[in-house]
């Protein structure tokens, strides 16, 4: 794919400066958000999220394993993403696999917590059955189907859904287990679900510095011509789950708190708009 | 399988066509001259479309299937945007949005001889017309044309260049002018060249008409001919005011005297959002109710 | 295990030449130059095009037609079960194959030489029948690209179970260890493209 021309740089530069974007948007404009919830019925819970031209899906498998033996009283869960090669020809073969473990590793800080468990958005301790024996597995797969910049967001927003739209089966634990047995015999239920609390779940604000100004919510064309991005995810209460810099510049402390609490602001905004998203692409997948 | 009946031409002609409809038999047409133009070919006794889109006809006996997508195939005299990309000694290399790079020759200026080759660095828009087209060789370029001399052609300078599908290019070239450029024309000044590869460069005097132009001539390829002119003077409504807090004010005085249509509302509606004020949307939303 | 009851209906409620229901959608993909997302009941594929463009790799440059080039890949979630490795296994590799060498009898490779044309196929969801509906969906965004083609393949399975031929398999009936073949046609000049039986 050709670069952008001189002009182009230029008016992206200018027009950032002058708070207008090449779409119209102010710099802390989000494009318009589309959720669509259960796109892949097999998955426990799943959503397809679409900001602009970037494309992405997200599904949710949950399945039965052993808890850690460092922390037998919670649940596991892994994200792994995937650059599909119809984003980018890039992506073709192995091209896409730099691309995709940076996200899996920026998702997996942001939205996990610490080594411990500890400040994770997901409340690992619902997902346990029997205390150091079986909990629920939870796979979290993304796959970027058309990318056009600010994959962090969309892919963090994705998973929020997809984790709002999850069912995990009841599971009833056979009572004739006994306390040595190594695996309890247990039923899983092919009709109750219990709905997963995403309250917690923090969502990712990316803020793309370009000349002496940031963007949230970039499209490739901006992100080209970035000097460095600050991710900071932000959870409903306003507190900090995550931050990751990329990009070769360096920042000025000062601009990093900036950054920060101009992300929170603008988190506000993104968390109210995707709840209200969500709860009207739960509701039309109910209807339909 | 029962094979379709492919009759007279007449059955065909402004429908859309899928790769693989045969939609000429030639030998039902003895003793006439036809002329096929893009996305037709000939087996036998039997034209077939070779590319999805209208079947058009032009009388007396010319074809050709019209159909609109992102990349460019190189025909000769056509006027295109490139990129530079590269500069060999005798030629620039020149991205056009087809299967391979385009040459443009050094000397392909007006007066250019060997003493004063233009600088072109990597990444300058330039509009060129196509002088050599052969398929499997690269498109030969020029800045000239057919007399020699520079007409427009040459680099752009500031301004912002969008890509679109060549069908929307055909559009804002044809003549009647199109009805967006007309619109626009009438109450902003602007430049704009329009490349037939699916390249559009709009310069104007400040960056906010710029996007407003750019964005009303994107969004017009999915438009029918009345909502241009509604979208075009809603834009209007947009730069002549200070923000979007005004236009909003204007559009509830408006509302009052039911002067403006619901289909304006909704454009604008759509487009400012909830977030920029909460108690305007409440006040919005129970007058469109009332509607 | 009964697959058609003796009403004549499969698993599914469907009669033994009733297909799944069929959906289609051009343009999914903002960035690539033609693509389409095409379902056959519960599986779904997503096929993007880029091309035909400068040759990335001048060594396998073809002098007198396009280079056609495909990648066929499979979703994490897309299966019942966690799939590990997306694609470059031998089942991946050999699909491509069989895409690519479908799509090139139908596409005029002769009027672009010295060029490229990648399609890039992802199967969101498996439910039987993949290979069908990757081809299908190789073909719209073929033909939303406006790349020059003889005619569109379409594509269908078929298989031998319970003493009757079943159109258009579904993952439980695929699985159930009978014959099945794949078939891929070019309907307006009724040539068959592709021809395949697994068993």
């Amino acid at each position: 794919m050709v670069g952008l021309s001189l002009g182009e740089k230029h008016f992206i530069h200018g027009g950032i400066a002058q708070d207008l974007r090449s779409d119209g948007r102010k710099r802390l404009t989000y494009r318009p958000i589309y959720v669509e919830t259960g796109v892949i019925p097999q998955a426990n819970g799943s959503a397809r999220v679409r900001m602009g031209g970037t494309d992405v899906i997200a599904t949710v498998k949950a399945e039965l394993g052993r808890p850690s033996q460092l922390q037998p009283d919670k649940g596991k869960v892994s994200i792994h993403i995937d650059c599909s090669s119809t984003a980018e020809p890039v992506f073709e073969g192995r091209g896409g696999e730099e691309l995709s473990t940076e996200l899996s590793v920026s998702l997996q800080r942001s939205l996990l917590g610490g080594k411990s468990g500890s400040g994770a958005g997901i409340d690992l301790s619902s997902l346990v059955v029997v205390e150091g024996k079986i909990c629920w597995d939870l796979y979290i797969d993304g796959l970027v189907v058309c990318s056009d910049g600010n994959l962090l967001d969309a892919l963090g927003a994705a998973i929020k859904a997809a984790l709002s739209n999850t069912g995990i089966p009841r599971v009833q634990v056979a009572s004739s287990a006994s306390g040595d047995e190594d695996q309890p015999e247990v039923d899983i239920s092919d009709e109750e679900f219990l709905q997963f609390d995403t309250s917690g779940v923090p969502v990712i604000v990316t803020l793309t510095k370009v000349g002496k100004h940031y963007i949230a919510d970039a499209t490739a064309e901006e992100e080209s011509q970035m000097s460095s991005a600050v991710s900071i995810s932000v959870n409903r209460k306003g507190h900090i789950c995550g931050l990751t810099k990329r990009g070769g510049a360096g920042l000025d402390p000062s601009i990093i708190l900036d950054m920060i609490s101009v992300a929170k602001h603008v988190s506000e905004k993104l968390m109210n708009k995707l709840d209200s998203e969500i709860a009207a692409a739960e509701a039309s997948e109910d209807e339909s | 399988m029962a094979k379709e009946q492919f009759g007279s031409p007449a059955t065909f002609i402004d429908q859309l066509v899928v790769p693989g409809d045969v939609v000429l038999d030639l030998s039902n047409m003895a003793n006439q001259t036809i002329k096929l133009g893009g996305g037709l070919r000939q087996e036998s006794d039997a034209i077939s479309v070779t590319k999805a889109g209208k079947f058009r006809l032009s009388k007396p006996n010319k074809y050709w299937v019209e159909s609109s997508q992102k990349r460019y195939v190189p025909c000769v005299g056509d006027s295109i945007l490139g990129i530079v990309v590269d500069s060999k000694a005798d030629n620039f290399l020149v991205d056009i949005k087809g299967p391979a790079l385009a040459f443009l020759p050094v000397l392909a200026f007006e007066g250019g001889t060997r003493r004063n080759i233009p600088k072109f660095e990597a990444g300058t828009l330039l509009y060129v017309r196509v002088v050599k087209a052969n398929p499997g060789m690269n498109a030969e370029l020029s800045c000239t044309d057919a007399s020699g001399k520079a007409a427009e052609f040459g680099p752009l300078k500031d301004g912002y260049m969008f890509e679109c599908s060549t069908g929307l290019s055909r559009t804002l070239l044809s003549s009647p002018p199109c009805t967006v450029l007309e619109a626009l024309g009438k109450k902003i000044s602007f430049e704009v060249a329009v490349g037939l590869n699916g390249r559009v460069w709009v310069n104007a005097a400040s960056p906010s008409t710029v996007i407003i132009t750019a964005n009303a001539i994107m969004k017009s390829e999915s438009l029918s001919v009345e909502s241009d002119l509604n979208l075009c003077a809603w834009m209007e409504d947009i730069c002549s005011s200070c923000g979007v807090m005004e236009t909003l004010k204007l559009l509830l005085f408006n509302l009052q005297f039911g002067e403006i249509s619901f289909t304006r509302i909704l454009n604008l509606w759509s487009c400012v959002r909830i977030e920029y004020c909460s108690w305007f949307s409440i006040s919005i939303f129970s007058r469109t109710g009332e509607i | 295990m009964e697959f058609v009851s003796p009403e004549g209906l499969r698993l599914d409620g469907r009669r033994p030449t009733e297909m799944r229901q069929i959906r289609a959608e051009l343009g999914a993909v903002a960035k690539a130059d033609g693509s389409a997302v095409f379902e056959m009941g519960n599986t779904k594929v997503v096929a993007a095009v880029y091309g035909p463009r400068e040759v990335q790799n001048r060594s396998q440059q073809l002098s007198d037609q396009a280079l056609v080039r495909c990648e066929y890949s499979m979703a994490n979630f897309s299966t019942g079960d966690r799939m590990r490795k997306p694609k470059g296994d031998r089942r991946s590799t050999e699909i491509s194959l069989v895409i690519r060498q479908t799509m090139e009898a139908c596409i005029m490779t002769h009027l672009m030489p010295r060029s490229q044309i990648d399609i890039f196929v992802q199967v969101l969801q498996a439910d039987g029948g993949t290979r069908s509906a990757c081809i299908n969906a190789a073909s719209l965004a073929l033909a939303d690209a406006g790349i020059p083609m003889r005619d569109l393949v379409t594509s269908c399975s078929s298989g031998y179970l319970n003493s009757t031929p079943l159109l258009d398999l579904n993952y439980v009936e695929d699985s159930a260890g009978g014959p099945d073949v794949t078939v891929g046609i070019l309907p307006k000049l009724d040539r068959v493209t592709l021809l395949q039986r697994i068993s």
